[in-house]
């Protein structure tokens, strides 16, 4: 059962990883638009992240950059945390690594970008860099 | 073996709030970011129940914000494939 489950998730991500490698999110109408843009007129902290990870996908990792930071940014560390959180029986050493990483202060500092990241990027003089 | 659970604060979800935060496009995900800051002050704290609250409220947010996401998808793809077909494209 867990390694149909496996299976299932390497299947899609591989597939969801061809489709964005290959396609631009910016050309064509197939990607779903992002449905907070669409209704408020505000950029959310996703937006982007399609066009990001085409370029990421591409090695374009300037462009990405200037897509959407914040998934640039937070791909090595949300990775790493996906990898930690699947190790059987973690010792008290990685607990306490994944602690410091991921929870408690590591929490706010993560709640503190993403909510700076959303106003600055719907500040019009600053929406450029964001 | 007991008291290392003892220390160890309940999930907080925070990975997966950040992934609903990105790529899900909802204020969803933050709501879980929010829970997830209480889960390890309120652990620490000594408020173990309080903590556990606080982690199934992230895991609710995070859920709903992937659920909400994912019926997004489907009301887009529907909307794609019927203003498609009448030549109306976004």
């Amino acid at each position: 059962m867990r390694k149909a489950y496996w299976i299932v998730v390497v299947v899609i991500g591989v597939l969801l990883i061809g489709v964005y490698k290959s396609f631009a999110p910016a050309e064509y109408a197939f990607f779903p638009k992002c449905p907070f843009l669409l209704f408020s007129g505000f950029r959310c902290p996703g937006c982007g992240s399609q066009r990001a990870l085409h370029e990421l996908f591409n090695m374009h990792f300037a462009a990405a950059f200037q897509q959407n930071m914040l998934l640039v940014i937070s791909a090595p560390y949300i990775l790493t945390g996906m990898v930690i959180e699947n190790i059987k029986n973690p010792s008290a050493r990685l607990l306490q690594i994944r602690q410091h990483i991921f929870g408690g202060y590591a929490v706010w500092v993560v709640l503190v970008i993403v909510v700076s990241f959303w106003i600055l990027r719907n500040i019009p003089c600053f929406s450029p860099f964001f | 073996m007991e008291n290392q659970m003892l220390q160890t604060p309940p999930k907080n979800w925070l990975v997966q709030s950040i992934l609903v935060t990105i790529f899900c496009c909802l204020p969803f995900g933050i709501v879980g970011i929010i829970n997830a800051t209480k889960v390890d002050s309120l652990f620490r704290s000594g408020n173990v129940e309080g903590a556990n609250q606080a982690a199934a409220n992230a895991a609710k947010w995070t859920k709903i914000g992937f659920i909400v996401g994912i019926i997004w998808i489907v009301i887009y793809a529907i909307l794609m494939f019927t203003g498609a077909l009448g030549g109306m494209m976004i």
